[in-house]
Order: C-alpha cells, then sequence, then structure tokens
C-alpha cells in the first residue's frame, strides 16, 4: 500500500475518527508534531521484510480458556461508577434520531 | 534511634516479630516524612493516611494475637496511580479519571495486600503512563530529589522519586517502554521491568496491551526479589499472564557466579552517550570483570528501528484501548448532550491531556484504512526482525549490560513541547519491550552534576532469577544503591 504523506488536512479527518474535538490552535500544534513523529518514523518503510512473520504476542502464549461462567462484578457494582443508570443499565443519550 | 523509613522489607518484618517497632510506628514515620518531604518532591497525587493506618492497625493487632503475619508485614508501598485500588481514587495522572473510584482492585496490588503490604499512597505518573518525565501529568510535574530543577524521569516518575526519598518502603510501577527502568536509573533506585506477561496487567489502566509489563522499585535487589516473588504468576484475569512456573528468586540470590558469567555488550547502546554515563557504565563492566565475568561484544544492528517500531505500535493499541473513556461508564463527562456523538467529542475533547490526544491521533492515523499495512502491519514484522536479534546474541551471552538512557536527568520544560525528543530519549530501553525481555535497572555512580547514572542487564525470557542475582551481587560488592540526596 503506497503512503500519502501526513498533513494538517489530514489530521481533521483523524480527530474525527478518534472523536475528539479539537480547537484550531491544538490542530496547528498537534499537526506539525505529529508531521514531524510521522516523517521519523517513515524510515521503518525502507526495512526488507519479505517473508517475515508479524509478531503480535511476544511470549508465545497459546490459547486460554475460562469458564464460560460470570465470575467478576455484580452488575450494581460495574453499574456504579457511571453517570447515569436506571434499573441497572447506563442511560446515554440518543443515538438515533428520534 | 533508627530511621524507621530507611529499612528493607525483610528487616521490617522481622522488626516487627521482634517488637522493635509497630506497624502504627512504621506508618506514622513514613506518614510525618511525607508531610515533610512530598510539598516540595510532589511524588503522590493521594496519599491514603486513613487507610493506611487502619492497615497498620490490623497487622499490629494480629502480631498481638500472634497470627501469621504476611511476607510484606508492615512494608509501605507506593503504587502508581494506574493500578486500580478498591475505594481509592485512581486517577491514572488523567483529569479525565479525576475523582474515580474504582470498585475493585487490580491482582498485584491486591497480592501485596494480601501479604501485609500497607498502601501509603497513590503516585504522580505522566497522563495514563504516556511519558518519560511525569511532565505530561494532569496533575502536576514531579521533581528530581537529587536536584528540583531535573525531571525524575517517567512516566513512573512519582513511584521512583518516592523510593530514593524515603517516602515509602517500595513502589510500584510499570513499564512499556522504559517506565521504571528510566525514572530508577534518573533517582538512583533499583527497578525491575519483568518479562511481559510474568506479572498479571489486570486492573491497571491499559496502555499498549502487548507491551505492558507492572514492576516495582525497591531499594535493593533482595527487596526486588521478594516483591516479585509475590506478585509473578498466573491470574485468569489476564489471559496473557504467564502459565511458566514462578522461581523461588529470594533463594536463588546467590545462584549464579559471576566468574566465567558472559556478559554481552551491545555495541549500538554505546553510540551517542554523555561522556559520564558512558564512563560509569564502563566502570561497571570494569567490575564485573574483576569478578571473572567474560566480557563480550555482541551487536544488535535492529536498535534504532525499536523507536520506530514501538512509536507505530504503541499508538495503535492506545488509540484502542483509550477508546474506552467514553464520559459514560467511568470518569469525567462533558455536560450532557442530546446527541451521543457530541457526548464523545466533547467529553474526549475536553479532558484528556495533550500528549493523550496526540498518541491517540497517531495511532488511529497509522491504523485508518490505506495505512495499516504500511504501517502497522510493516511494524510487527520489524518487531520479529528485533526479537529475533536478541535471540540470536543470546545464543552466545547469559546476559546483556547496557546503560538506561544515553543522558542522566534533564532540566524540567526542556523537551516537553517537542514530543519527538522526548520519544527518542527512550531508544535504550524500547526496544527490550518491542522483545518482551527482562531488564533489571542498578544505579552506578553519578556524573558531574550529582545525578544519578543507571546502568540496565537485560535477560532472555523469564530469566528475572538470573538477573536478580547478578545485580544482587553487583550490590554487595559496590555501594550506589546505599547513596540518598540530601532533603
Amino acid at each position: 500500500m503506497a503512503k500519502s504523506k501526513f498533513d494538517i488536512s489530514l489530521l481533521r479527518h483523524i480527530a474525527d475518527l478518534a472523536r475528539i474535538k479539537l480547537s484550531p490552535t491544538e490542530i496547528d500544534t498537534y499537526g506539525r508534531q505529529i508531521e514531524q513523529v510521522v516523517d521519523h518514523i517513515d524510515r521503518i518503510a525502507k526495512i526488507d521484510t519479505k517473508n517475515v512473520d508479524p509478531t503480535f504476542q511476544v511470549i508465545d502464549t497459546k490459547n486460554v480458556f475460562n469458564q464460560n461462567k460470570p465470575n467478576h462484578l455484580p452488575v450494581e457494582l460495574a453499574t456504579s461508577t457511571a453517570r447515569s443508570t436506571y434499573k441497572n443499565f447506563i442511560v446515554v443519550p440518543a443515538s438515533i434520531e428520534k | 534511634m533508627i530511621d524507621l523509613t530507611n529499612l528493607t522489607i525483610q528487616k521490617i518484618r522481622a522488626s516487627l516479630l521482634e517488637k522493635k517497632f509497630s506497624a502504627t510506628d512504621l506508618t506514622k514515620a513514613y506518614l510525618a516524612r511525607i508531610k515533610l518531604i512530598d510539598p516540595t518532591i510532589k511524588a503522590f497525587i493521594t496519599v491514603t493516611d486513613k487507610q493506611a493506618l487502619l492497615q497498620a492497625k490490623a497487622i499490629d493487632d494480629k502480631i498481638a494475637k500472634g497470627q501469621k503475619l504476611g511476607k510484606l508485614a508492615g512494608s509501605c508501598m507506593a503504587v502508581k496511580d494506574i493500578y486500580l485500588t478498591k475505594d481509592i481514587q485512581t486517577t491514572a495522572g488523567s483529569q479525565l479519571l479525576n475523582g474515580f473510584i474504582p470498585q475493585y482492585s487490580s491482582t498485584i496490588y491486591q497480592k501485596l495486600l494480601d501479604q501485609d503490604a500497607i498502601i501509603i499512597g497513590k503516585t504522580n505518573t505522566d497522563t495514563f503512563a504516556f511519558g518519560a518525565s511525569t511532565e505530561n501529568s494532569g496533575f502536576f510535574t514531579t521533581k528530581n530529589p537529587w536536584n528540583a530543577a531535573m525531571v525524575p524521569g517517567g512516566s513512573s516518575g512519582g513511584s521512583a522519586a518516592a523510593q530514593i526519598s524515603n517516602l515509602c518502603t517500595f513502589a510500584l510501577g510499570t513499564d512499556t517502554g522504559g517506565s521504571i527502568r528510566q525514572p530508577a536509573s534518573f533517582c538512583g533506585v533499583t527497578g525491575l521491568k519483568p518479562t511481559y506477561g510474568r506479572n498479571s496487567r489486570y486492573g491497571i489502566t491499559a496502555m499498549a496491551s502487548s507491551f505492558d509489563a507492572p514492576g516495582a522499585f525497591t531499594s535493593d535487589c533482595q527487596d526486588l526479589a521478594t516483591v516479585l516473588s509475590q506478585t509473578a504468576g498466573f491470574d485468569p484475569f489476564d489471559a496473557t499472564s504467564s502459565q511458566i512456573k514462578v522461581p523461588d528468586y529470594i533463594n536463588l540470590l546467590d545462584k549464579v557466579s559471576l566468574k566465567g558469567l558472559r556478559i554481552g555488550l551491545p555495541k549500538q547502546y554505546f553510540e551517542g552517550l554523555e561522556p559520564d554515563v558512558k564512563t560509569r557504565i564502563q566502570e561497571s563492566v570494569n567490575i564485573f570483570e574483576k569478578q571473572a565475568a567474560k566480557i563480550v561484544p555482541i551487536s544488535l544492528p535492529n536498535t534504532n528501528l525499536g523507536i520506530d517500531v514501538y512509536y507505530v505500535l504503541v499508538p495503535c493499541e492506545i488509540s484502542a484501548n483509550m477508546a474506552r473513556y467514553d464520559g459514560l461508564r467511568f470518569g469525567q463527562s462533558a455536560k450532557y448532550e442530546d446527541n451521543l456523538v457530541d457526548l464523545y467529542f466533547k467529553t474526549r475533547g475536553k479532558f484528556m491531556e495533550p500528549e493523550l490526544k496526540r498518541r491517540i491521533l497517531i495511532g488511529t492515523y497509522f491504523l485508518s484504512s490505506g495505512y495499516y499495512d504500511a504501517y502497522y502491519l510493516q511494524a510487527s514484522r520489524v518487531r520479529t526482525l528485533i526479537k529475533q536479534e536478541f535471540q540470536t546474541e543470546f545464543a552466545k551471552v547469559d546476559l546483556m549490560l547496557a546503560p538506561v538512557s544515553p543522558t542522566t536527568a534533564w532540566p524540567i520544560g526542556q523537551k516537553v513541547n517537542d514530543p519527538l525528543q522526548m520519544y527518542l530519549a527512550d531508544v535504550l530501553t524500547v526496544p527490550i519491550n518491542v522483545a518482551g525481555l527482562p531488564a533489571l535497572s542498578l544505579p552506578c555512580g553519578f556524573d558531574s552534576q550529582g545525578l544519578p547514572v543507571g546502568l540496565q542487564l537485560i535477560g532472555n525470557y523469564f530469566t528475572e532469577d538470573k538477573l536478580l542475582s547478578v545485580g544482587h551481587q553487583f550490590q554487595q560488592i559496590t555501594n550506589f544503591h546505599l547513596k540518598k540526596p540530601k532533603l
């Protein structure tokens, strides 16, 4: 996959994907800082990794299974830190149009 | 009169049993010292005086009744504020979790409580452990106890500063890219980043799930062995914790003979060092050589790529892990909105610190459509190369020795507005996390400004027993770990 260069216009799109509201000053500052970081990291593309498998997990753990039964927090406790609850459910603003 | 705040874990337990002092006396001594010193050092976000005194009393009651005492009885622990501590505020160094009181505790903290350790407070950290100086904390910057104008290192800077200042018996930290070893080095304390999976990650706010390694700061290797003996082991709540048997670290402390021990010096770790750091490390090498260890020059050519792999993969994992901070289930929340998506945007925009936003944005970019293969997948392949390179060299040596950091502590403010420079400071610690290996940070002297220098011993997977044994013997013939700042 060919890469296109990171720039400030792309940052607005990324911030939308990440669900973070940024001020114009933040867009300018983070845009410049992230561009520098990405430019530095770009050298990784030059490394020949043909026939190299990716590593996602370092200690070669095999599948780990648990019994399929709840063994942790009761619902009342699990929801106790939520900002708003109703009968052990977490109340959220509407996510679809009314 | 003995100084109660300058005792080791084993000495404290023995003294309690001999009734030389009580757990309450000890706890009060630490609390008094915190009151005196911490306004300057700023190691703690929360001091848990009430809980500490209650726990101390419970231990004293046990002693009075002749009941069995835990292995860490009376030792006061400072806990990095990313460990969930039931009923005690856990902020992760972020305004996002200001006021958050967890309903349960992290596994390894609970294991230490079960051994009668006492929690003395929650320590400052860069926000969600993202940083190398504590300057990214959403609360304040911790000062280096050797020189208050300098950073203590990070992200577990509060824990390292508390440890060297005798504000606790031992401290807990986490090391995702050097966050135990580098502050241990900058503050002059002993710290261990265990093999990935040796200690459970359960109940610790996640940064990068395939890198995060919880561990401890102590005054010496013997105390580290005592703490690790209790914290290590499989945890059903963390499927990535290892089922490999936990060795008897304490009884193995004298196991490894320095005579004939093959110590590898990776040449890339000796490039671009401050002259004083280079000299102190060379002096340590000479100490091992005097003990008839065999010094073997080795090469890890992909060392510099460690930073690149790390700063691709870690932000990717961060951007996924941080999705949980939605303002609904826990933590701070923006004023209620009509629309769910607006609530996400406003909560995250308002309460996340700059470094938190930066890393989420970088990770989201690398994972976004069209960039995934070029960055995430490519970095995961280079991760394999780095891992293989370590394995090739470990066929020739028993362990590796290197500086923890190319520099000693830098002035507060010097790198805070230059994230790239801050990231590059991790060059000698991140490759170890990329590979998931264990590494022990040991004090090995001071630079011309009187700031501590640290060396790291890097081991193969699950050889913490070997590292602690070699570190212990180094500390038997040197006294760098006993030096304390004047406070």
